[in-house]
């Protein structure tokens, strides 16, 4: 077990910190951002039994480029660029994998040992239907609509304009309701009280 | 009222809400947080002599992954339902207003409707052989490429073959009545009543019933004899008419004469090859000439099961259903059907109302089989 020293200090200082090697500096990027970029992971993965894995990837991944980030107010949103490509390149090998036929389409869920129930199922559901849309769409309706993220912000973690971000997001949006309407188990989740239908594009 | 987009964030929440449930994030996120930083720590530039080893050990694995290739490929798949994995043989039921998936490692799945009843009979590497007793499923098959696909689906006298495609297959056993309705792909279809196997394609929907309207008894004895006295005549089998009818009361003599002389294994077939095309009178009277001329064996166990089977789904007469059950449970006390004839015993007592008897046959089954396939109606008995 490693405990590292305590860093003190803002984002400003947590950058410099972590390219001069401060022995906590690590510690403390982690705990300001890990839930964040754990919950990005996750919405466009779904339950996965990778995700502490590729939790730790995104970090080795930020500490190896930390000298390339130019804007301490960013890195937040940096992170999560960071999370979104990890998480690409993690479903791009699952495709290449999978035309092996080397792992069950089905994803590694974590809990496998917990009693299964409609709510997993459904959570199944909604991930196979992502993994239908192009790999663009996916990330944004994942971005935008299961993590909840303002749209810009959104963009940016994909590292297109926002009007690029809108597209990509509409499309995902048509695919995926036409898509869900047609399985019963998610019903109850599409339909929140009225009639399931497109957001309009603000 | 909720805006559609208040909507769409909703279902957001949902999905992030299950995520959460399934995912137990803080037990992640400290074990993400060790590795990171005792691997930060202890990191080391990989020097040329590590990165030769590394070499070797991706050869090693490039092999390993050809094998494990091989050993998927092989391997039967596997599948469950939110009540947890199963195996093959056992019942599938989805309860009135609970419709129930049946998830298949491959990426396949079934959807039961209400008060559907389906096996999976059978599975193998390329796929599964599905009854569906009654009732109504959706069906979706991944094509895997590289294996091949071959899925069956049998309801009643019908047979589906599958490749890689989506549909809905109803099969209503009292009425012998099929419903195939095509979403996407291809299918063949074939049964004991279709002249040759038949091919479903595109949005197509085909309904089919084996069973004919009534004909004048006459006319249907004729049609009958006619059959009958070819087929039994020509040794080794009696052969189902191509076309298997509704019976009437009244059966030609040829096939009670035939079963009194024929095989054991040709009663057994006989009596399978009738019950699927729905000829309940017949096949009833092959099993029960098998029991009263081969006592005592294996078979004739069997046959009380199958009878209680044709009492219950056929016939509906529930008293008659538990009397073969619990003579098959006499017979074959520890015998391969002794799981289902339990669990169908306390079905059939369930339906006739006898409450008491109902809930004896509930607690045995649970002490016996506590995660059977019957498990949750028993508890459901208990707790009424």
């Amino acid at each position: 077990m490693v405990t590292p020293l305590k860093f003190v200090g803002d984002d400003r200082a947590l950058v410099e910190a972590l390219r001069g090697r401060h022995p906590g500096a690590v510690a403390a990027l982690y705990e300001r951002h890990a839930a964040s970029v754990h919950r990005t992971l996750r919405s466009a993965l779904g339950a996965d039994a990778e995700l502490p894995d590729l939790l730790q990837e995104v970090f080795i991944r930020a500490l190896d480029g930390i000298a390339q980030l130019d804007d301490h107010e960013r890195l937040r949103s940096w992170l999560s660029s960071i999370a979104v490509f990890s998480a690409r390149a993690l479903i791009r090998r699952r495709a290449r994998r999978r035309w092996l036929s080397l792992f069950s389409p089905q994803r590694a869920l974590v809990g496998e040992q917990a009693p299964p129930g409609e709510a997993r199922f459904a959570l199944r559901e909604v991930y196979e239907l992502l993994d239908r849309l192009p790999l663009d769409e996916r990330m944004a309706f994942a971005l935008r609509i299961i993590d909840g993220m303002p749209l810009q912000d959104a963009a940016d973690a994909c590292g297109v304009s926002l009007a690029t971000f809108k597209r990509r997001l509409g499309r995902a949006e048509r695919a995926f309701v036409e898509a869900a309407e047609r399985r019963p188990l998610l019903l109850p989740w599409l339909k929140g009280g009225t009639r399931w239908t497109l957001r309009k594009q603000i | 009222m909720d805006s559609p987009q208040t909507n769409l964030m909703q279902f957001g929440e949902c999905v992030q809400d299950a995520l959460e449930a399934e995912t137990s994030p803080n037990e992640q996120l400290r074990a993400a947080r060790t590795q990171l930083l005792e691997r930060v720590t202890t990191e080391q530039r990989r020097t040329p002599k590590l990165r030769l080893r590394l070499a070797l050990f991706g050869g090693l694995a490039t092999l390993a992954t050809a094998a494990a290739i091989m050993f998927t490929w092989s391997r039967p798949i596997a599948f469950e339902t939110a009540s947890g994995k199963h195996d093959a043989g056992d019942v599938l039921e989805a309860l009135q207003h609970q419709p129930t998936y049946v998830h298949f490692s491959e990426g396949s799945q079934l959807l039961l409707h209400d008060g559907t009843r389906a096996r999976v009979l059978e599975t193998h590497a390329r796929g599964a052989r599905v009854l569906l007793e009654n009732g109504a499923a959706d069906v979706s098959i991944v094509h895997r490429s590289g294996t091949g696909t071959r899925w069956r689906f049998e309801a009643g006298p019908f047979q589906v073959l599958v490749t890689g495609t989506q549909f809905k297959l109803a099969w209503h056993a009292a009425s012998q009545s099929l419903v195939l309705s095509m979403r996407s792909g291809s299918v063949e279809l074939s049964g004991a009543c279709l002249p040759a196997p038949r091919v479903v394609a595109g949005r197509e929907t085909v309904r089919l019933s084996c069973a004919k309207p009534a004909q004048p008894a006459s006319e249907t004895r004729a049609a009958e004899s006619a059959a009958t006295a070819t087929s039994v005549g020509a040794q080794p089998a009696y052969r189902a008419p191509a076309n298997a009818v509704r019976e009437s009361a009244a059966q030609p003599r040829s096939f009670e004469s035939g079963c009194e002389t024929a095989s054991k294994a040709d009663l057994v077939a006989w009596a399978n090859r009738e019950r699927l095309a729905g000829s309940v009178v017949r096949a009833r009277s092959a099993l029960l000439t098998l029991r009263k001329r081969f006592g005592g064996s294996n078979e004739a166990a069997t046959a009380a099961f199958t009878l209680g089977r044709i009492a219950y789904d056929q016939r509906a007469d529930y008293a008659e259903a538990a009397r073969w059950f619990a003579t098959y449970l006499e017979e074959q006390p520890a015998g391969p059907l002794m799981g289902d004839a339990a669990g169908r015993l306390l079905e059939a007592r369930a339906r006739l109302g006898d409450r008491a008897a109902a809930r004896r046959d509930a607690q045995a089954y649970l002490r016996r089989f506590p995660e059977g396939p019957y498990a949750s109606q028993a508890k459901r008995i208990l707790s009424e």
